[in-house]
């Protein structure tokens, strides 16, 4: 392969049966030359794939188990590597036998620091028990590890992502891997100064030489037998036998144990092997019965979910219990959740910084920024965190006792008809309770488009935040029960409608697709969750959000404080001298297409820029604006909305981009600026022409009504 | 785990010249993951081999206490000329 013609070149490395030829195959799509490798019969395939504007090559490297040159298939993957250097060793790791396959990655990280590690048949990985720390793995070798299943085609983009990286020196290891010899390591450094002061073989790293060497590695001193080198050949003998006679232990004893224990460490850090038993017990067989398991789920997962958004914030069970007339309970059962608990903490760490910022003449627009920008944004950080990790550690929990497979199982001839899998029903149902980690849980997507499909759609679905909206407006503007009850299922419906047709429209449009995901996912049997893996999944999902997502919301937070607090005259000493007051007076003749006038429409142009930071904003900052001094069913009246209006606004409010952490969820999710603009704007679009649409059409049967 | 242990595996592999990762960690009296952590050892450095084989023994009467049977294909591990003369070299010493 001429590596002019390409901008990345990519050797794959692995052990025979790793799966090896149908992930090149997948990568590449299909093979552009098949040759022998020179002067031997070893076929050498080369594929190529144009990602993200680089022209990547494959080189398909012969099956190995390490770089010893014990085999001719490893001479040649060990003079390729030394000889061509490749931008990028991509080497595989056996998902179904990581403890045996690991040390090849070890091998090669010992020769050239520019590796990527994947872990192929991920499909088959939990069937097995088996379950791998991919982050800890990651921080143990200092190079990118990815999971991938070539037969689903899960993980092939972010291995493409990680090639990319470490071909550009963002993702690479500054150096060679350096395992501890221990006793040996004086020796070492000695046959590292006589490589570099005898110049023999100046092509090979010196270090991995010397290791080599010790081994002893007949191939390379055949090279430097025939460079004529015996002087150093001689020097290494003496170096051997000093070695023998100090710690009277072969060279290769010692460098075997020290990289079976580099090995068999990082082996039993990262990898949990879990008994499963193939046994189909009572559950197993009422979730595969076709209607009794989209009952048992839908039960399953409801409660399930319940629970946590209850632990959470307390609803739906406040709502429950003030349905139920009994509202100190529900207001108990506020103050005490999580969220009220959060709350009330950086309420009081605010006023305390306000108090101590005031008293050391800090001027004001500094105590507000840091009052109700950095306080307020690093709470609504980690106002997140805890509902993340609830969600994490029950999907986890799912996850990993085989269950979320069976749920998925129910669901999917049903989200078939949206071109999703039945693995979509944890994102749709999460997002009920929030988008955030509904958007993030699209990592349980069986493929790439799948998972797009869901970070678009999925903030369609109504919160808990655009609840207590649409409970708001429907009280304070329709008056019968069952009407209130009308409204809000059709909301909800429209709601999850678009939510679908969203779906769907992308496979079909976008993605050029008209048959839904294969739900090729093999049924794990049931077994007792590990704590451990459990753990590692909800902290790695809940670290990344913090990561991310956190440095986002934190940075919008502090945009929307300077645009609610600050105007053009400077500090803005009322809500309608601000910038944000600005914006939503620019947002008036959208909104006098809904026939709503200019008085009113700033006020809700203003609060469609508040409901940005959290939709329950959007009720408060109505109720700050006429006064403050009136409940919010009085401020909502006094926009003095006609039913129509109220349900349109309503429609609006409900569809129109969720939150700002929703859109940092976004944004880490989806990792293409381009593509995120272009969500935003979709969901934008969507929610004015459909409010509009349907305030056009109610206003026509109103007045036919009338 | 000791260098004794890495050689054990050899020995056994010597003695046995052909067995598979389970036979091997009950021989031993070790775990699968560690059976396997030592073999890819082995393998990586070319001290032994890997080869998939196919078990047809239906209709042998031992096959109810056979430890192999029913698994249709099964890896089993051998000795190369280069473990074997490690295995020699280190029996000297």
């Amino acid at each position: 392969m001429e590596k002019r013609k390409c901008d990345i070149v990519v050797a794959v490395a692995g052990n025979p049966n790793v799966g090896k030829s149908t992930l090149f195959n997948v990568l590449t799509g299909k093979i552009a030359h098949v040759a022998n490798w020179p002067g031997v019969t070893v076929e050498r395939k080369e594929g190529e794939k144009t990602y993200k504007g680089r022209r990547i090559c494959f080189v398909d490297l012969p099956g190995t188990y390490g770089i010893s040159a014990t085999s001719l298939e490893e001479v040649i993957a060990r003079e390729y590597i030394i000889s061509e250097e490749p931008d990028v060793v991509l080497v595989l790791i056996d998902g179904t036998a990581p403890e045996r396959t690991l040390y090849l990655p070890v091998q090669i990280l010992e020769l050239t620091p520019s590796v990527v590690i994947a872990i192929t048949k991920s499909d088959l990985i939990h069937r097995t028990g088996i379950h791998i720390h991919v982050d800890k793995l990651e921080e143990k070798l200092g190079v990118p590890v990815v999971e991938v299943s070539a037969i689903q085609g899960s993980g092939l983009r972010e291995l493409m992502d990680a090639i990319i990286a470490v071909a550009e020196g963002r993702r690479r290891r500054k150096e060679i891997l350096k395992i501890n010899y221990r006793g040996l390591e004086p020796f070492i450094s000695e046959i590292e100064k006589a490589v570099r002061k005898y110049e023999v073989l100046p092509e090979y790293p010196p270090r991995w030489l010397a290791i080599r060497l010790l081994e002893g590695d007949p191939r390379l001193e055949e090279i430097i037998k025939k460079r004529g080198r015996e002087d150093f050949l001689k020097k290494i003998k003496n170096i051997i036998d000093a070695v023998k006679h100090s710690i009277g232990k072969e060279p290769v004893e010692l460098i075997t144990t020290a990289r079976f224990n580099f090995v068999d460490s990082i082996a039993r850090e990262v990898v949990v092997r879990i008994s499963v038993e193939e046994k189909e017990g009572v559950f197993e067989k009422m979730i595969k019965h076709e209607i009794a398991s989209l009952f048992i789920s839908s039960l399953l997962l409801i409660s399930v979910f319940s629970i946590i958004f209850t632990l959470n914030s307390g609803f739906p069970l406040n709502l429950i219990f003030r349905w139920l007339g009994w509202d100190f309970v529900a207001e108990i059962l506020e103050t005490y959740s999580i969220i009220g608990l959060m709350n009330r903490a950086f309420n009081f760490i605010a006023e305390l910084s306000v108090s101590f910022l005031t008293e050391l003449n800090i001027p004001y627009w500094l105590i507000s920024l840091v009052s109700d920008g950095v306080i307020s944004g690093v709470g609504s950080i980690l106002s997140f965190l805890p509902l993340i990790i609830l969600t994490f550690l029950l999907l986890s929990l799912l996850e990993d006792s085989g269950i979320a497979a069976r749920l998925a199982y129910s669901y999917n001839s049903l989200l078939n008809k949206f071109g999703l899998s039945g693995r979509a029903i944890y994102p749709l149902v999460i997002s009920f309770g929030c988008n955030v980690p509904g958007v993030l849980s699209s990592r349980a997507a069986l493929e790439e488009e799948e998972r797009i499909q869901i970070i678009i759609s999925t903030p369609f679905v109504p919160c808990q935040a655009r609840l207590i909206v649409i409970l708001a407006f429907v009280t304070a503007y329709f008056s019968s029960n069952i009407i209130q009850a009308l409204v809000m299922f059709a909301i909800y419906l429209i709601a999850l409608g678009i939510a679908m047709l969203t779906s769907l429209i992308i496979r079909k449009f976008f993605f050029g697709k008209s048959e839904p995901p294969i739900f090729l996912l093999e049924i794990p049997p049931i077994h007792k969750p590990s704590l451990k893996v459990v753990w590692w999944l909800t902290w790695d999902y809940s670290k990344h959000f913090l990561k991310k997502a956190g440095v986002i919301i934190l940075s919008l937070s502090m945009i929307t404080w300077f645009l609610l607090n600050y105007g053009p005259a400077g500090i803005a000493s009322s809500p309608k001298e601000s910038f944000a007051a600005i914006i939503g007076n620019l947002l008036t003749p959208l909104l006098s297409l809904y026939g709503i006038p200019e008085e009113k429409a700033w006020m809700i142009g203003f609060a469609l820029f508040q409901g940005l930071i959290a939709k329950e904003g959007l009720i408060e900052s109505i109720a700050m604006l006429q006064g403050g001094n009136i409940n919010v069913k009085e401020a909502l009246l006094a926009l003095q909305l006609s039913p129509v209006q109220a349900f349109s606004l309503l429609l609006l409010f409900t569809l129109y981009v969720p939150c700002i952490p929703t859109i940092a969820s976004i944004k880490q999710e989806i990792s293409e600026n381009k593509l995120m603009l272009v969500a935003v704007g979709f969901m934008l679009t969507i929610a004015i022409m459909l409010s509009l649409l349907v305030n056009t059409l109610l206003s026509f049967l109103w007045v036919g009504l009338r | 785990m000791t260098f004794e242990t890495i050689l054990a595996v050899l020995k056994v592999l010597d003695e046995f010249k052909m067995i598979d990762l389970y036979i091997l960690s009950k021989k031993l009296k070790i775990s699968v993951e560690e059976a396997e952590s030592i073999l890819g050892l082995l393998l990586s450095h070319g001290y032994i081999r890997r080869k998939e084989v196919s078990i047809s023994c239906s209709n042998c009467p031992l096959k109810s206490s056979c430890l192999v049977f029913g698994r249709g294909m099964v890896s089993v591990y051998i000795i190369t000329k280069k473990g074997r003369s490690l295995l020699e070299k280190l029996s000297k010493s």
